[in-house]
């Protein structure tokens, strides 16, 4: 509250402040000449800066890869405890070194770790574990080694109750871990009953193990890759909308292949799923199949082995192999849909009761197939809606697309540092409201972990799409507006060096128009495929070719030499344009971000075609253009302006306007081009004359920097090599220039 | 007087630099000369404001006429205050000060702040502008001021405890 009357009364004051200074009688001053001449050169500079901020777009993408890497770089440098909160969930309530009691008290959000030593013994420990529909899971474990029920069914909540089958010969029932989600206050975890009370050593106290942080780095390594795959798709991705603004989700179909051929051959029990022979088709059969595949010993027997050997031929091709597990997986999913408790890793225990990474990678692996059929969006949105959960995330009274973005902001910043929430918090430009949100979502939705994207899905399904979604510039004000309210005492710098806010809109961007051109909302327009038409083979064939077919049109007055400017002359100012508009194609620039006119732009963007390839302004199309123009520049024999007026007139009903146009389009590239002129003095010490020590003063002040530091103004002088891009020794190299031509 | 008179009407068509250094370079100058009384040094300092101006004209030149030419104001009185401190071979480095709470204006009337924030050191009472009124970041400020962001933040801090030590001490009527 003081915040704001503190603001409205330095208003108050402002304005009362800017009515005095209008009462004002101020002399005329009677300037010097050095000051008008600082400030005759300062006045073309802005304006030059604002065409830059124009062409700021391009530069964006262009700079994403520059700031996604550094963004790996302080990722891995920042690296905190990790952990892979997903299927283990909170580990902080981890019971150590005690004595199993009758009744395990509750623990909520907790994972117990039951360890019974002994042979003989068995136990069951019920979880309930809140997350939406509540899931009940039973695990039995018979430690004797014996085949033991095996089965599997969902329950009509959405609960699962199964029994992990031992499979396991002379297996020591060690482990059992439950997962109770701490945000439900109703998750409990209850030893239900026990045909012999063992002694139980429930381990913990770590706030997590290695095993936790180890998982964590390379959840974190998938992530990144994402992260930077997004990255790298907005750098290179140039979309355009298909004016669609509503679409219909239909989910993915399995490989007809698979439906016609291979799915009804295990239907009608040509090929047997059950590769472990248990009596049944679950989960462990594909866990155990995948761990044959990938030879991994650790997680079946040997016996196990023998038995997968002989039933694993799932495409009935004699042999046992990567497809096999392939059509498996793919089946099992098919069959059963997602049930949360087959990612569960804690499901998965190697031979000696164990969870490894190889649980960890079994369960990876089976998600990936799960992302391939859309399954867990498929869960999460219709979570979603049957929980109503609220996607308004900062509050402002609508679940709109900013939303999404301070979720991304969020993610990366939770991922980064998930056991410690504080941490986390510190460094992100939302607020610590928004950030609840948030994490209340991450709780309840914990399937989700693909970032923003699945959120993205499901808000442009069903609110529609707008291209302000993919405006970099709205995004960009966003993130640079949250940037600018953060609260009093905030950690303003790491805030913005945890995660950089380019790196944030690129990846905002790139997700958004990857899910918009997936729902037909966008289209892609690769314009690098005209710069890469010089890296076919037969390229310069063409373009021998092409030139000479153009010549002879252009002379027997076919067809008109190019000019690109339309200021009715075939120059070096044409050859430039073409220069300038391939520049624009490798930045990712279009006709609003290019210092060509949008004339000169979609001329050549659209209309040149002069090889009559069906494609404008691809490299055969420019260097036919360079061609012409050194070929005949300055040619006293055949004067090519000439005949590009001879065509004007012969093709032209308007030459008047033609000429307007091309006046008026060649004057407005000037000055986009040049700017006002700017001359910088190179007068980088001071003493208004440029001399051999302003070139010394500049190399100095780039080696020591901490010794020899430049003024505003002699930075300003100096900047006389590509004025605008700072001090670099190219500029003490020009002033050297300058000072040989005197 | 070169000031924008009609403010609705120049804000509609974005104002070019030049434009800008038109209208407001007098007042600058008139700004500074009263603080330094140097013709020569009242020249570096509008140059040198005008300068500062430039590196982020874009976002500037969006300003209302009044916020802008009171942000000129601003970065000029600064600027020569510097020049003053300089001349006079005063060193003011902004050492760490003893950490200071949240002021609380609640309890006073409207009036008595505006008062209070009348009786700041100018100093002061620019640096809760920019960062108040103009919403202007930390960064920004430090760049406008060409004072460093720890700097900053302990004017700010300075700003509030004077504010509040105003307030206490009758400045501002309860």
């Amino acid at each position: 509250m003081s915040k704001d009357i503190l603001k409205d009364a330095l208003e108050e004051v402002l304005s009362e402040s800017y009515d005095e200074m209008t009462g004002l009688d101020i002399p005329d001053y009677d300037f010097s000449d050095n000051f008008k001449e600082k400030m005759e050169a300062l006045t073309g500079v802005p304006e030059e800066k604002a065409e830059k901020k124009r062409r700021k777009i391009g530069w964006i993408a262009i700079s994403a890869l520059t700031a996604v890497a550094a963004a790996v770089c302080i990722w891995n440098g920042v690296q905190k405890t990790p952990e892979l909160k997903k299927f283990n969930s909170d580990t902080d309530n981890i019971i150590t070194d005690t004595e199993l009691p009758t009744e395990v008290p509750d623990v909520p959000g907790g994972i117990v770790r039951t360890t019974a030593p002994g042979t003989d013994t068995k136990y069951t420990v019920t979880t309930t574990a809140g997350f939406g529909t509540p899931i009940t899971s039973t695990a039995v474990i018979n430690g004797n080694g014996n085949n033991g029920n095996n089965n599997a069914n969902n329950s009509g909540n959405g609960g699962v109750v199964y029994t992990r089958p031992s499979g396991k010969p002379a297996q020591t029932p060690k482990v059992t871990v439950t997962t109770a989600r701490s945000s439900d206050p109703a998750a409990v975890t209850t030893v239900t009953s026990a045909t012999k009370q063992p002694v139980v050593t429930i381990v913990t106290t770590k706030p997590h193990s290695e095993f936790d942080e180890e998982v964590a780095h390379v959840e974190r390594s998938i992530v990144m890759k994402k992260f930077l795959a997004s990255a790298v798709t907005i750098a290179f991705m140039n979309v355009i909308p298909t004016g669609l603004v509503q679409a219909s989700y239909e989910p993915p179909t399995a490989d007809p292949v698979l439906l016609e051929y291979v799915f009804p051959l295990i239907e009608d029990g040509t090929a047997s799923p059950d590769v472990n022979n248990d009596g049944i088709f679950d989960r462990y059969d594909v866990c155990d199949l995948w761990a044959y595949i990938m030879h991994n010993d650790s997680m079946i027997t040997e016996a196990e082995k023998e038995v997968i050997s002989t039933r694993s031929d799932i495409d009935l091709d004699l042999r046992t192999r990567a497809n096999d597990l392939v059509i498996l997986e793919r089946y099992y999913l098919y069959k059963n849909g997602l049930d949360p408790e087959d990612f569960n890793m804690y499901n998965y225990p190697d031979n000696n009761g164990e969870i490894t990474m190889d649980s960890y990678k079994f369960v990876n692996d089976l998600k990936e197939v799960a992302i391939e059929q859309d399954l867990i969006y498929q869960y999460t949105a219709n979570l979603i809606d049957t929980e109503n959960i609220d996607l308004d995330f900062n509050r402002n009274g609508s679940a709109d697309i900013y939303d999404l973005l301070e979720y991304q902001i969020y993610f990366y910043s939770k991922i980064s540092s998930p056991f410690d929430s504080n941490a986390a918090k510190a460094v992100v430009s939302i607020s610590a409201s928004t950030w609840d949100n948030c994490d209340e979502y991450y709780q309840k939705c914990f399937f989700d972990n693909e970032s923003n994207e699945t959120l993205i899905k499901y808000f442009i399904y069903k609110n529609g799409f707008d291209p302000s979604y993919v405006d970099s510039w709205s995004i960009y004000d966003y993130l640079e507006d949250l940037e600018n309210n953060l609260p009093e005492g905030a950690d303003v710098e790491s805030i913005k060096y945890a995660m950089s806010r380019a790196s944030h809109l690129d990846v905002f961007v790139a997700n958004v128009s990857k899910i918009s051109i997936d729902a037909g909302f966008l289209k892609v327009v690769d314009k690098m495929d005209k710069i890469n038409r010089m890296l076919e083979p037969n390229y310069m064939e063409d373009l021998e070719a092409a030139c000479k077919i153009f010549d002879k049109r252009m002379l027997n007055g076919e067809v008109a030499p190019p000019d690109i400017n339309f200021d009715g002359v075939i120059d070096m100012e044409d050859y430039k344009d073409i220069m300038i508009y391939c520049n624009d194609l490798v930045a990712q620039r279009d006709s609003s971000g290019s210092v060509l006119t949008p004339e000169v732009w979609n001329h050549i963007d659209n209309e040149l075609d002069l090889n009559s390839d069906g494609v404008s302004g691809d490299m055969l199309d420019l260097q036919i253009v360079e061609f012409v123009i050194t070929k005949y520049y300055e040619n006293e024999d055949v004067d090519v302006n000439a005949l590009l007026k001879a065509y004007n007139d012969a093709h032209s009903t308007d030459n008047s306007n033609i000429e307007a146009v091309a006046e008026i389009s060649h004057i407005k590239y000037l000055e986009a081009l040049n700017g006002k002129p700017i001359k910088r003095s190179g007068d980088a010490d001071g003493d208004n004359q440029m001399k051999m020590n302003d070139a010394v003063l500049i190399m100095q002040s780039i080696s020591n920097p901490d010794t020899y530091e430049l003024t505003e103004w002699g930075e300003f002088n100096a900047d006389v090599a590509n004025t605008g891009n700072g001090i670099t020794p190219m500029d003490a190299l020009g002033i050297q220039y300058r000072l040989l031509e005197k | 007087m070169e000031l924008c008179l009609d403010s609705s009407a120049e804000t509609e068509s974005k104002l070019s630099f030049e434009e800008i250094y038109i209208k407001n370079r007098r007042l600058m100058m008139y700004t500074a000369m009263n603080i330094l009384n140097n013709f020569a040094d009242t020249e570096d300092c509008v140059s040198e404001a005008f300068l500062r101006f430039s590196k982020n004209f874009s976002k500037y030149s969006q300003l209302d006429c009044p916020k802008m030419t009171s942000l000129l104001v601003i970065i000029v009185r600064n600027a020569a205050l510097d020049k003053y401190r300089e001349n006079q071979k005063i060193c003011l480095s902004e050492t760490p000060d003893e950490d200071v709470g949240a002021v609380s204006l609640d309890s006073y009337s409207f009036d008595s702040v505006i008062s209070a924030i009348k009786h700041l050191k100018d100093e002061y009472r620019d640096v809760l502008m920019l960062r108040y009124v103009y919403g202007y970041n930390i960064n920004e400020i430090s760049m406008l001021l060409k004072i460093g962001s720890e700097n900053v933040y302990k004017r700010i801090q300075r700003a509030r405890k004077a504010l509040a030590k105003i307030l206490d001490e009758g400045g501002g009527k309860k």
